[in-house]
């Protein structure tokens, strides 16, 4: 009979060892693939909606003549990775008439939300950007084609236009309401039929590497909503605590590996009895472990990424949402992942390997029995070791907070937060240890005594699994913070950037007090807010001391942003820090500065600044300070008055408030008021909607990762507490003997085991809050330059806890009876 | 338009995406029937300067130039500059220019090669908005900023800027043009099928060159093709091996084989006073001798040229190096070093070889 067969006889006679190993592992690698994806998948939703946000110029004529297909090939030929846009609106009796759009897809890919990587499975695969389907429409096609929401092309027909009929329609999401999309040459078919306009959009930085033709100058198309630095900041701590989770499940893997070596330690000292040398023995066991570690990793891996393919669609839909970008294909896993999940691999089976060549060197010196097999396990930590492990941990835990506090790169912070956790994680089986030995030494009753010992005995023993179920408490109480903080940043994000209802551009530097008294008359808008933007130049004081004699270095530049103070608007803006009656003091002698000016000049509420605006120079008290999440540039928020339309550089947008958006026609303002004729109109509320529900999404999908790792954690804990309460049953059994009933003591089991992990949980909570900290007060800044607020959540802790004791005893439920007298017979 | 056509257009056009079997798809295009385009037919004769302007009765066409440079310290250097235009319709096209049109696509590849290294870009354009196009007299092609003028008669300029590398180089034709296989006439296969086709050997002078960074000035020789039609091979054939070699006695020689359940080879010797002779398949021998294993699969890259009737014995091999032009039309274009009974130096093209990885 060879060793494999006598294996797979042990794994037949005790499935559940053999189950309970693969569940670990598929669990663990699937935990890992699925954090990774996420983050990955939302990393590309990132670059996507940056190209999707990319600063868009829009070519005017300088002699004020329409643009037509020469200029757009004068540009092209001078180098200029340009494209064409034409919008055709139809006049008809129907308010709602979708526009078509007409874009060129040959050249579309020089505007990057049209672009798609290289290397992606795209148009045989379904993944239907707009550029590319009608690239296949182009050429695939007699009849031209038409792309847009079902709606929308329900509306299209009903406008039973003449000579369309040859035109084939085709849905797609993710497109804009009201849009409809058609390669450009049948735009201008269309064009007869309504009114189309042509426009030439090109990359801002294009025109940094090429300069225009002089016949040619640039307007600002799109300054778009940059969430990017936001974003980036959630996926940096998803990726700290996607690292944090790798560690976690390494050390359950670990664990349950080494006690599943345990259950096997008497069955292998048969085999090694019965002449199979140790080195045999030894290969065969690496080998065993080697195939159990690529078939869980690769299950696990399968398993994640199928739960990863539903994360995706969340941060998918979210961000096209809010910037129509295209789609987002789900990509195989990165070798990140990959790298990550062999990582996790090579962790357990080489710990294994170790234990395993452990063995040979032990044996050989005293035999298998005893502290062969179980080399490196639990019974060999003597009091000495133990306490050498704990002041290493107590070194390690002080050195990293002293790091985590002088720290300034980010790797360092990461290293120091890292030291921290794994300090904290290795002193916290002993404290609870110490804790108990506490009790235990106070107890009066016998019985008392005799449960905080075997508590103790149980802290010992489970000492790998409670720091991992410590570290999973840690991560779920970290990430729900960090996911609700952010939660509640993207909220007031998308309330600052997108407010009111429309958002207007006029396309051109406009009188803002006349087109606000003009936009006031239209049908429907209750309210105008005009947002002028301009720069100013802030002499670089320090807090509350004006030098009076600075020269021009000290000049910083910075944005200004004009608003009108009494608008109904701003009136739920929220603030950082500010004084009662903000609004009011804005008017009269105030100044409203962002977060990232205010860090970096170290100015705070009440402090004096001085700036130049034009050629004027003014000196103002800062009363309010506002989160603006990712704009690098320091900013001024000042009343419109003192913003005048004489200064240079000065831009005019205007949000609108309306009675009810949804019977307002925005979309046919343009043609109904000349006026609006070259302007932009954007849908606030529409998109404030979906991109918070996209999101909400997300953070549904984040939260079931939470509980996932909770979930493995707490598995991890049931299976080996089942091993150790078998192991333990000698001393439960001497009691039943000694007389106590079995089932007290079944309770009393019961209660030991959800006291260790309701101790251990109120332990961890500390360490959780410690990482939340650690991710928004100094990840965040260190990467960013910006904090995101810092909330406590107790109703969350006390659910975790309540998890916990859970887990407890469901495992102390699980043991059943600890009472076996055959367990006595080698007493 | 036939459908293998119209995917043959989408594969085109989408560089970047969907790179699985286009390889096939685009060899079987090129079989397809031309479904309303001219075909190009024994008997038909080339008619210059207006042969070197556009064809829209004809589906595909290419006006296709290679030269192998020198930098005045002996540095190498390859460079391959093609300009397709692709029938949607057939044409003559009726709508005015220049406008919004789907008639017909532009599309241009560049490359920059050097021993080990080679650098590929591709553009692509609508036609009739002035953005890509050719003009014949005087002879004009031009895709966005890339281009290929006349100077001044008989002197054209070649200005191509791509990512990490730009060329500009000043060509003269050698005259008289080179037609081949009957007046122009130059057959794919035995049982007809085939495209009009000439070209002009080129001196290469005044050139400049800048890639990573660095300038090199040079000079050197090449090949400019002219060629259209609408259905190239047949249904049995894969792909071909083309090849313009410049021999250091001033003759030049331009061979394929295209290959199939029966190959079939043609090519064209060039004396050195111009004359051209048509060299038909059973005058020559054409043979791979030796293989590279590379990024995409086996590809020969060394070959034994023999023409027994002017006794030609050469060895022609590939620069070390990986000369695959990527885009989805993916194929070989790669400069060659002529050795054996004659030195020389040349121009490699091979398609339908390798496998589909990226």
């Amino acid at each position: 009979m060879g060793l494999g067969t006598v294996f797979l006889s042990h794994y037949r006679r005790h499935p559940g060892q053999l189950a309970g190993l693969l569940l670990i592992l598929v669990c663990a690698a699937m935990l890992w693939s699925g954090v990774r994806s996420l983050t990955a998948a939302a990393g590309n939703a990132v670059a996507d909606s940056t190209a999707v946000l990319e600063p868009l110029l829009s070519v005017v004529r300088v002699d004020g003549e329409p643009l037509s297909v020469e200029d757009f090939a004068r540009l092209r030929r001078a180098g200029l990775c340009a494209s064409p846009r034409l919008e055709v609106r139809f006049t008809t009796g129907e308010s709602e008439a979708p526009v078509v759009i007409g874009i060129d897809p040959l050249s579309a890919a020089c505007l990057r939300k049209y672009r798609q990587r290289r290397g992606e499975r795209a148009l045989a695969e379904g993944a239907a950007s707009v550029a590319s389907t009608l690239m296949a429409g182009l050429a695939g096609s007699d009849h031209p084609l038409l792309l847009g929401s079902a709606s929308d092309l329900a509306r299209w027909r009903q406008l039973s236009l003449p000579g369309v009929e040859d035109i084939e329609t085709d849905v797609i999401d993710g497109v804009p309401r009201g849009q409809l999309f058609a390669d450009i040459s049948v735009a201008a078919d269309l064009a007869g039929a309504g009114h189309g306009r042509l426009q030439i959009l090109l990359p801002a930085a294009e025109v940094e590497r090429v300069p225009l033709p002089a016949a040619y100058r640039a307007e600002v198309e799109d300054y778009g909503v940059e969430p990017d630095p936001l974003v980036e900041s959630f996926l940096l701590s998803l990726d700290a605590l996607g690292a944090l989770m790798l560690l976690v499940a390494a050390l359950l893997v670990r664990s349950v590996y080494r006690f599943a070596l345990e259950q096997r330690r008497r069955s292998l000292e048969i085999l090694i009895r019965l002449g199979v040398t140790v080195g045999r023995l030894r290969m065969a066991l690496i080998a065993e472990v080697l195939l159990i570690a690529l078939a869980g990793g690769t299950v696990g891996m399968w398993l994640g990424e199928w739960l990863a393919s539903a994360m995706a669609t969340g941060f998918e839909s979210t961000l096209s949402g809010l910037f129509s970008v295209d789609t987002l294909v789900m990509r195989a896993p990165t070798p990140e992942t990959w790298l990550g999940m062999v990582l996790i691999l090579a962790v357990v089976v080489g710990w294994a390997c170790v234990d395993l060549l452990l063995l040979g060197r032990r044996d050989r010196h005293g035999g298998l029995h005893g502290s062969g097999i179980q080399a490196g396990g639990p019974q060999t930590d003597t009091g000495a070791t133990s306490r050498w492990r704990g002041l290493l941990a107590l070194v390690l835990l002080v050195l990293s907070l002293i790091g985590l506090r002088e720290a300034g790169h980010l790797w360092l912070i990461f290293l120091a937060a890292l030291g921290c956790l794994m300090g904290a994680g290795l002193l916290l089986p002993d404290l609870l240890n110490k804790l108990l030995a506490c009790a235990e030494r106070r107890c009066r009753r016998p019985l008392l005594e005799w449960s905080c010992s075997e508590m103790r005995a149980l802290c010992r023993l489970l000492s790998l699994p409670l720091t991992a179920l410590a570290f999973a408490i840690a991560t779920a109480i970290g990430v729900h913070a960090m996911v609700t903080g952010f939660e509640s940043t993207f909220a007031r994000w998308l309330d600052q950037r997108l407010q009111g209802d429309l958002y207007l551009d006029p396309g051109v530097p406009v009188a803002t007090e006349e087109w606000r008294a003009r936009l006031r008359q239209i049908p429907g808008v209750t309210s105008v807010l005009p947002m002028v933007r301009t720069r100013a130049l802030l002499y670089s004081a320090r807090a509350g001391q004006i030098s009076t004699e600075q020269s021009t270095t000290d000049l910083l530049p910075v944005d200004v942003l004009g608003v009108d103070p009494a608008s109904p608007l701003l009136q739920a803006w929220p603030f950082l820090f500010e004084i009662p009656d903000l609004w009011a003091e804005l008017a009269r002698r105030g100044v409203l500065i962002n977060e990232q000016l205010a860090r970096r000049q170290s100015i705070a509420v009440g402090d004096r600044i001085r700036f130049r605006l034009g050629a004027r120079s003014h000196t103002r008290d800062v009363i309010g300070i506002y989160a603006d999440y990712g704009r690098p540039e320091g900013e001024l928020m000042l009343p419109l008055a003192m913003v005048s339309d004489a200064l240079p550089d000065r831009y005019s947008t205007f949000v609108l408030g309306a009675a009810d958006i949804h019977s307002v026609p925005w979309q046919d303002w343009p043609q109904q008021h000349p006026w609006l004729g070259r302007s932009r109109l954007r849908d606030q509320a529409g998109l404030k909607q979906s991109a918070n529900a996209a999101f909400a999404r997300t953070f549904q999908m984040t939260r079931m990762l939470n509980a996932l790792t909770l979930a493995l954690a707490g598995t991890a804990l049931a299976l080996m507490g089942l091993v150790i309460f078998r192991l333990r049953q000698g001393s439960y059994t001497m009691l039943y003997v000694f007389g106590e009933r079995c089932k007290p003591l079944r309770l009393r089991l019961i209660g030991h085991s959800v006291l260790v992990t309701g101790l251990l949980a109120l332990l961890a909570i500390p360490l959780g809050v410690f990482l939340s900290w650690v991710l928004v007060a100094r990840v965040n800044p260190a990467a960013f330059g910006w904090a995101l607020p810092l909330h406590f959540y107790p109703g969350f802790w006390l659910q975790v806890w309540l998890v916990c004791l859970l887990i407890g005893a469901v495992v102390g439920v699980l043991v059943g009876n600890p009472v076996r007298l055959e367990t006595l017979k080698n007493e | 338009m036939s459908n293998a056509s119209r995917l043959l257009l989408v594969l085109l056009l989408l560089t970047g995406c969907g790179r699985g079997a286009e390889r096939d798809t685009w060899f079987s295009a090129l079989r397809e029937p031309p479904a309303g385009f001219r075909q190009a037919a024994p008997g038909m004769s080339v008619r210059l300067p207006r042969d070197m302007g556009p064809h829209p009765q004809y589906r595909l066409e290419w006006w296709y130039l290679t030269a192998n440079l020198r930098s005045s310290d002996g540095k190498q250097f390859g460079v391959q500059w093609t300009l397709f235009r692709t029938g949607i319709r057939p044409g003559p096209y009726s709508e005015p220019v220049p406008g919004w049109r789907r008639n017909e696509i532009w599309f241009a590849h560049a490359a920059l090669s050097r021993p080990g290294e080679h650098h590929f870009v591709d553009r692509s354009a609508r036609g009739g908005t002035g953005q890509a196009g050719v003009t014949a007299q005087p002879f004009r092609a031009w895709i966005d900023h890339w281009r290929l003028d006349t100077l001044v008669e008989n002197t054209w300029v070649l200005d191509v800027a791509g990512e990490g590398f730009c060329y500009r180089l000043q060509l003269e034709p050698q005259l008289p043009v080179v037609l081949h296989g009957e007046r122009g006439f130059s057959a794919k296969s035995a049982g007809g099928g085939g495209s009009m086709y000439f070209s002009y050997p080129l001196r290469v002078s005044n050139g400049e060159i800048e890639v990573s960074g660095e300038k090199f000035a040079v000079s050197g020789q090449g090949w400019f093709d002219r060629e259209w039609s609408s259905q190239y091979l047949k249904s049995d054939q894969q792909g071909w091996d083309w090849m313009a070699l410049h021999l250091e006695d001033g003759r030049h020689l331009m061979l394929f084989r295209v290959r199939g359940a029966e190959d079939f080879q043609s090519g064209t010797l060039v004396a050195a006073d111009g004359r051209a002779q048509t060299l038909k398949g059973d005058a020559f021998s054409l043979q791979p001798i030796a293989y590279l294993d590379s990024h995409f699969g086996e590809v020969p890259v060394v070959w034994q040229l023999t023409v027994p009737s002017i006794e030609l014995d050469l060895e022609i091999r590939s620069w070390p190096g990986d000369y695959w032009n990527r885009g989805v039309t993916r194929y070989w274009e790669g400069p060659v070093a002529v050795t054996g009974s004659h030195r020389g130096e040349g121009y490699l093209e091979m398609t339908g070889y390798g496998h589909s990885q990226n």
